[in-house]
Protein backbone atom coordinates (compact mmCIF):
# COMPACT_ATOMS: atom_id res chain seq x y z
CA UNK A 1 0.00 0.00 0.00
CA UNK A 2 2.54 2.53 0.94
CA UNK A 3 4.90 1.45 -2.12
CA UNK A 4 1.54 2.19 -4.68
CA UNK A 5 1.25 5.46 -2.91
CA UNK A 6 5.03 6.22 -3.35
CA UNK A 7 4.69 5.05 -6.42
CA UNK A 8 1.88 7.62 -7.24
CA UNK A 9 3.49 10.36 -5.56
CA UNK A 10 6.22 9.49 -8.02
CA UNK A 11 4.21 9.55 -10.92
CA UNK A 12 2.96 13.14 -9.98
CA UNK A 13 6.07 14.82 -9.24
CA UNK A 14 8.19 13.00 -12.54
CA UNK A 15 4.86 14.57 -14.54
CA UNK A 16 4.79 18.03 -13.76
CA UNK A 17 8.47 18.74 -10.98
CA UNK A 18 6.28 19.38 -8.66
CA UNK A 19 3.66 17.54 -6.09
CA UNK A 20 0.21 18.52 -7.21
CA UNK A 21 -0.91 19.03 -4.11
CA UNK A 22 -4.57 16.94 -4.01
CA UNK A 23 -5.29 13.90 -1.69
CA UNK A 24 -3.50 11.33 -3.33
CA UNK A 25 -0.45 13.06 -2.83
CA UNK A 26 -0.72 14.27 0.58
CA UNK A 27 -1.37 10.83 1.72
CA UNK A 28 1.46 9.82 -0.52
CA UNK A 29 4.07 12.05 1.05
CA UNK A 30 2.89 11.18 4.30
CA UNK A 31 3.53 7.61 3.83
CA UNK A 32 6.73 8.56 1.76
CA UNK A 33 7.99 10.30 4.97
CA UNK A 34 7.64 7.38 7.52
CA UNK A 35 8.73 4.83 5.04
CA UNK A 36 12.21 3.29 4.68
CA UNK A 37 15.31 5.82 3.95
CA UNK A 38 16.21 3.65 1.22
CA UNK A 39 12.66 2.89 -0.41
CA UNK A 40 13.73 5.55 -3.54
CA UNK A 41 17.21 3.71 -4.13
CA UNK A 42 14.90 0.04 -4.38
CA UNK A 43 12.41 1.91 -6.86
CA UNK A 44 15.46 3.12 -8.79
CA UNK A 45 15.12 6.50 -8.28
CA UNK A 46 18.31 7.26 -5.58
CA UNK A 47 17.83 11.03 -5.68
CA UNK A 48 14.17 10.57 -4.13
CA UNK A 49 14.63 10.58 0.22
CA UNK A 50 11.85 11.87 2.34
CA UNK A 51 13.41 15.56 1.90
CA UNK A 52 12.67 15.73 -1.60
CA UNK A 53 9.71 13.78 -1.86
CA UNK A 54 8.09 16.07 1.38
CA UNK A 55 9.53 19.02 0.59
CA UNK A 56 7.15 20.66 -2.31
CA UNK A 57 9.11 22.52 -5.03
CA UNK A 58 7.27 25.36 -4.67
CA UNK A 59 6.98 25.58 -1.09
CA UNK A 60 5.31 28.60 0.61
CA UNK A 61 8.23 29.23 2.76
CA UNK A 62 6.36 31.49 5.78
CA UNK A 63 7.88 32.39 9.06
CA UNK A 64 6.12 31.99 12.13
CA UNK A 65 5.10 35.85 12.18
CA UNK A 66 3.54 35.64 8.70
CA UNK A 67 1.60 32.43 9.41
CA UNK A 68 0.75 33.61 12.58
CA UNK A 69 -1.97 34.75 14.02
CA UNK A 70 -4.54 33.43 11.62
CA UNK A 71 -7.59 34.34 12.30
CA UNK A 72 -9.57 32.44 9.78
CA UNK A 73 -8.00 29.17 10.61
CA UNK A 74 -8.94 29.83 14.31
CA UNK A 75 -12.62 30.46 13.62
CA UNK A 76 -12.47 27.38 11.02
CA UNK A 77 -11.82 25.40 14.42
CA UNK A 78 -14.12 26.73 16.86
CA UNK A 79 -16.98 26.04 13.95
CA UNK A 80 -15.57 22.14 13.25
CA UNK A 81 -12.21 20.85 15.89
CA UNK A 82 -9.30 20.00 13.49
CA UNK A 83 -10.62 22.26 10.63
CA UNK A 84 -8.42 24.93 10.88
CA UNK A 85 -5.04 23.09 10.93
CA UNK A 86 -6.37 21.23 7.83
CA UNK A 87 -7.12 24.42 6.14
CA UNK A 88 -3.40 25.44 7.26
CA UNK A 89 -1.88 22.55 5.93
CA UNK A 90 -3.02 22.70 2.77
CA UNK A 91 -2.37 26.26 2.40
CA UNK A 92 0.80 26.28 3.00
CA UNK A 93 1.03 22.75 1.68
CA UNK A 94 1.99 21.26 5.26
CA UNK A 95 1.39 17.50 5.34
CA UNK A 96 2.03 16.83 9.03
CA UNK A 97 -0.07 20.02 10.15
CA UNK A 98 -2.90 18.89 7.70
CA UNK A 99 -2.74 15.17 9.34
CA UNK A 100 -2.66 17.15 12.72
CA UNK A 101 -5.82 18.50 11.62
CA UNK A 102 -7.48 14.81 10.76
CA UNK A 103 -6.63 13.25 13.92
CA UNK A 104 -8.04 16.16 15.66
CA UNK A 105 -10.87 16.33 14.09
CA UNK A 106 -11.76 12.65 14.52
CA UNK A 107 -10.41 12.68 18.14
CA UNK A 108 -12.89 15.13 19.28
CA UNK A 109 -15.88 14.63 17.34
CA UNK A 110 -15.24 10.84 18.73
CA UNK A 111 -14.55 11.80 22.22
CA UNK A 112 -17.92 13.81 21.90
CA UNK A 113 -20.54 11.57 20.29
CA UNK A 114 -19.24 8.85 22.41
CA UNK A 115 -19.94 10.65 25.09
CA UNK A 116 -23.15 12.14 23.91
CA UNK A 117 -23.72 8.09 23.26
CA UNK A 118 -23.23 6.99 26.51
CA UNK A 119 -25.77 9.75 27.79
CA UNK A 120 -28.42 8.30 25.28
CA UNK A 121 -28.37 11.31 23.14
CA UNK A 122 -30.01 13.53 26.02
CA UNK A 123 -27.08 15.37 27.80
CA UNK A 124 -26.27 18.51 25.60
CA UNK A 125 -28.62 20.90 25.78
CA UNK A 126 -29.77 24.23 26.97
CA UNK A 127 -32.68 24.43 29.31
CA UNK A 128 -34.72 27.93 29.65
CA UNK A 129 -35.40 27.19 33.32
CA UNK A 130 -35.66 30.89 34.08
CA UNK A 131 -38.36 31.79 31.83
CA UNK A 132 -40.10 28.51 32.67
CA UNK A 133 -39.98 28.20 36.44
CA UNK A 134 -40.97 31.96 37.31
CA UNK A 135 -37.77 32.28 39.33
CA UNK A 136 -35.94 35.04 39.12
CA UNK A 137 -31.80 34.44 39.53
CA UNK A 138 -30.32 37.14 41.38
CA UNK A 139 -26.49 38.11 41.49
CA UNK A 140 -26.29 41.23 44.17
CA UNK A 141 -29.87 41.39 43.72
CA UNK A 142 -29.46 42.70 40.01
CA UNK A 143 -31.31 40.10 37.75
CA UNK A 144 -29.70 37.72 35.64
CA UNK A 145 -30.21 38.03 31.98
CA UNK A 146 -32.27 35.04 31.03
CA UNK A 147 -29.22 33.31 29.28
CA UNK A 148 -26.91 33.70 31.43
CA UNK A 149 -29.16 32.33 33.84
CA UNK A 150 -29.72 29.26 32.25
CA UNK A 151 -25.96 28.26 31.28
CA UNK A 152 -25.34 28.63 34.90
CA UNK A 153 -27.87 26.26 35.45
CA UNK A 154 -26.52 24.26 33.13
CA UNK A 155 -22.59 25.03 33.70
CA UNK A 156 -21.80 21.33 31.32
CA UNK A 157 -23.45 23.66 28.14
CA UNK A 158 -21.10 26.03 28.61
CA UNK A 159 -18.14 23.91 27.86
CA UNK A 160 -19.68 21.75 25.56
CA UNK A 161 -20.23 24.74 23.20
CA UNK A 162 -16.80 24.96 22.14
CA UNK A 163 -17.70 21.76 20.26
CA UNK A 164 -18.82 23.59 17.54
CA UNK A 165 -20.99 23.07 15.39
CA UNK A 166 -22.10 19.58 16.57
CA UNK A 167 -22.97 21.44 19.96
CA UNK A 168 -24.72 24.31 18.03
CA UNK A 169 -28.05 22.63 17.60
CA UNK A 170 -28.89 23.28 21.28
CA UNK A 171 -28.36 27.02 20.42
CA UNK A 172 -31.16 26.67 17.75
CA UNK A 173 -33.64 24.63 19.94
CA UNK A 174 -32.80 27.48 22.58
CA UNK A 175 -33.80 30.15 20.91
CA UNK A 176 -36.49 28.60 18.30
CA UNK A 177 -38.43 25.92 19.71
CA UNK A 178 -40.91 25.60 17.52
CA UNK A 179 -38.59 25.34 14.48
CA UNK A 180 -38.56 21.89 13.14
CA UNK A 181 -35.01 22.62 11.74
CA UNK A 182 -33.19 19.73 13.50
CA UNK A 183 -36.58 17.17 12.60
CA UNK A 184 -36.94 14.16 10.65
CA UNK A 185 -39.48 13.74 7.94
CA UNK A 186 -42.22 13.63 10.36
CA UNK A 187 -41.71 16.70 12.03
CA UNK A 188 -40.32 15.07 15.05
CA UNK A 189 -37.28 16.97 16.42
CA UNK A 190 -34.67 14.63 16.26
CA UNK A 191 -31.94 16.55 18.18
CA UNK A 192 -32.93 16.90 21.75
CA UNK A 193 -35.11 19.56 22.57
CA UNK A 194 -34.39 22.17 24.99
CA UNK A 195 -36.45 21.67 28.37
CA UNK A 196 -38.58 24.45 29.37
CA UNK A 197 -38.57 25.70 25.64
CA UNK A 198 -41.88 26.40 23.79
CA UNK A 199 -43.92 28.80 21.92
CA UNK A 200 -46.12 31.68 22.77
CA UNK A 201 -48.68 30.05 23.08
CA UNK A 202 -47.77 27.72 25.49
CA UNK A 203 -48.37 29.03 29.08
CA UNK A 204 -46.07 28.89 32.13
CA UNK A 205 -47.92 25.70 33.54
CA UNK A 206 -47.02 23.80 30.51
CA UNK A 207 -43.83 24.95 30.44
CA UNK A 208 -43.36 23.17 33.97
CA UNK A 209 -45.31 20.07 32.79
CA UNK A 210 -43.19 19.86 30.04
CA UNK A 211 -39.66 20.40 32.51
CA UNK A 212 -40.59 18.17 34.91
CA UNK A 213 -41.30 15.27 32.54
CA UNK A 214 -37.77 15.90 31.01
CA UNK A 215 -36.13 15.71 34.71
CA UNK A 216 -38.11 12.51 34.81
CA UNK A 217 -37.11 11.31 31.74
CA UNK A 218 -33.55 12.26 32.39
CA UNK A 219 -33.73 10.43 36.18
CA UNK A 220 -35.36 7.29 34.96
CA UNK A 221 -32.10 6.74 32.50
CA UNK A 222 -29.74 7.23 35.58
CA UNK A 223 -31.65 5.02 37.74
CA UNK A 224 -31.67 2.04 34.71
CA UNK A 225 -29.61 -0.79 36.13
CA UNK A 226 -27.08 -1.48 33.32
CA UNK A 227 -26.32 2.66 33.24
CA UNK A 228 -24.33 2.39 36.02
CA UNK A 229 -22.43 5.87 36.44
CA UNK A 230 -22.31 6.10 32.17
CA UNK A 231 -24.46 9.30 32.21
CA UNK A 232 -21.67 10.88 34.28
CA UNK A 233 -19.10 9.78 32.09
CA UNK A 234 -20.84 10.72 29.19
CA UNK A 235 -20.91 14.20 30.42
CA UNK A 236 -17.25 14.33 31.17
CA UNK A 237 -16.58 12.87 27.48
CA UNK A 238 -18.63 15.61 25.88
CA UNK A 239 -17.40 17.99 28.15
CA UNK A 240 -13.80 17.32 28.07
CA UNK A 241 -13.73 17.66 23.71
CA UNK A 242 -15.01 21.38 24.43
CA UNK A 243 -12.01 22.23 26.81
CA UNK A 244 -9.84 20.66 24.69
CA UNK A 245 -10.97 22.45 21.67
CA UNK A 246 -10.75 25.43 23.28
CA UNK A 247 -6.52 24.59 22.95
CA UNK A 248 -7.17 23.13 18.96
CA UNK A 249 -9.03 26.59 18.44
CA UNK A 250 -6.18 28.48 20.04
CA UNK A 251 -2.93 26.69 18.43
CA UNK A 252 -5.16 27.24 14.89
CA UNK A 253 -4.88 30.52 16.06
CA UNK A 254 -2.09 31.44 16.84
CA UNK A 255 0.68 28.30 16.32
CA UNK A 256 2.02 25.54 18.10
CA UNK A 257 2.55 26.15 21.89
CA UNK A 258 6.17 24.89 22.15
CA UNK A 259 8.50 28.07 22.32
CA UNK A 260 11.28 26.65 20.52
CA UNK A 261 8.56 26.63 17.68
CA UNK A 262 7.56 29.80 18.36
CA UNK A 263 11.34 31.20 17.95
CA UNK A 264 11.86 29.59 14.66
CA UNK A 265 12.35 32.78 12.25
CA UNK A 266 12.18 30.02 9.08
CA UNK A 267 9.51 27.03 9.79
CA UNK A 268 10.74 24.62 8.01
CA UNK A 269 7.84 22.80 5.15
CA UNK A 270 8.10 19.49 6.88
CA UNK A 271 9.24 19.39 10.29
CA UNK A 272 11.86 16.50 10.29
CA UNK A 273 12.94 16.13 7.28
CA UNK A 274 16.21 17.82 7.59
CA UNK A 275 16.79 15.02 10.63
CA UNK A 276 15.71 12.39 7.78
CA UNK A 277 19.12 13.58 5.99
CA UNK A 278 21.55 13.96 8.71
CA UNK B 1 -20.87 -4.78 36.75
CA UNK B 2 -21.86 -1.81 35.27
CA UNK B 3 -19.86 0.35 37.81
CA UNK B 4 -16.44 -1.63 37.19
CA UNK B 5 -16.18 -1.43 32.93
CA UNK B 6 -15.99 2.64 33.63
CA UNK B 7 -12.31 2.64 34.86
CA UNK B 8 -11.91 1.51 31.85
CA UNK B 9 -12.37 4.46 30.39
CA UNK B 10 -9.51 6.04 32.25
CA UNK B 11 -6.17 5.09 30.02
CA UNK B 12 -8.22 6.01 27.21
CA UNK B 13 -9.26 9.70 28.31
CA UNK B 14 -5.19 10.00 29.45
CA UNK B 15 -3.82 8.60 25.88
CA UNK B 16 -6.58 11.03 24.32
CA UNK B 17 -5.97 14.23 26.85
CA UNK B 18 -2.20 13.53 26.07
CA UNK B 19 -2.72 13.66 22.52
CA UNK B 20 -4.39 16.42 22.08
CA UNK B 21 -2.04 17.91 24.43
CA UNK B 22 0.73 17.20 22.76
CA UNK B 23 -0.52 17.96 19.09
CA UNK B 24 -1.05 21.43 19.80
CA UNK B 25 2.78 21.90 21.09
CA UNK B 26 4.47 20.40 18.10
CA UNK B 27 3.79 20.35 14.64
CA UNK B 28 6.44 17.61 14.10
CA UNK B 29 4.78 13.71 14.46
CA UNK B 30 8.07 12.18 16.60
CA UNK B 31 7.32 15.13 18.80
CA UNK B 32 3.89 14.59 19.36
CA UNK B 33 3.84 11.04 19.30
CA UNK B 34 6.77 10.87 22.29
CA UNK B 35 4.69 13.93 24.28
CA UNK B 36 1.51 11.96 24.11
CA UNK B 37 3.67 9.13 25.93
CA UNK B 38 5.52 11.25 28.41
CA UNK B 39 2.10 13.06 29.38
CA UNK B 40 0.67 10.06 30.17
CA UNK B 41 3.06 8.36 32.05
CA UNK B 42 3.26 12.02 33.45
CA UNK B 43 -0.25 12.03 34.73
CA UNK B 44 -0.62 8.11 35.30
CA UNK B 45 2.37 8.47 37.33
CA UNK B 46 2.42 12.04 39.54
CA UNK B 47 -1.88 12.06 39.85
CA UNK B 48 -3.71 9.20 39.03
CA UNK B 49 -1.12 6.60 40.90
CA UNK B 50 -1.04 8.72 44.09
CA UNK B 51 -4.74 9.18 44.10
CA UNK B 52 -5.19 5.70 44.23
CA UNK B 53 -3.00 5.40 46.55
CA UNK B 54 -4.86 7.44 48.69
CA UNK B 55 -7.91 6.02 48.12
CA UNK B 56 -7.02 2.43 48.77
CA UNK B 57 -5.04 3.56 52.25
CA UNK B 58 -8.16 5.20 53.57
CA UNK B 59 -9.86 2.19 52.25
CA UNK B 60 -8.15 -0.42 52.92
CA UNK B 61 -5.18 0.01 55.64
CA UNK B 62 -6.82 2.90 57.57
CA UNK B 63 -9.91 1.00 58.79
CA UNK B 64 -7.35 -1.93 59.81
CA UNK B 65 -6.00 0.66 62.88
CA UNK B 66 -9.29 2.14 64.12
Amino acid sequence: MARRLAELALVERSKTMRLRWHFTSVVAMICWRYSPADLGERMGHPELTAETMTTSTTPEKLSSTERYPDLLAGLLSLAVPGLGQVWQGWRWRYPSRLLKGLVLLVVLHGMFFYGQALGQWKNVFLPQYQQAMGEEFRVLNVRMPDWLANVYWRPAYALQFWMGITAWPAIWNYCFPESKLFANRLGEVVYQPSPGAAGPQVNRWEREQKIKEFHRDINQIQLRPDMGKRWDLGLLYTMLAGVLNLLVIYEAYAGPFERSERRESRVPLVPGAQQATT
Amino acid sequence: MPNASIYWHLPLLLILVSLVYSAVRSDDWNTILRGTLRWALYMLLMFMAPVFLILWFFSEIAPRWW
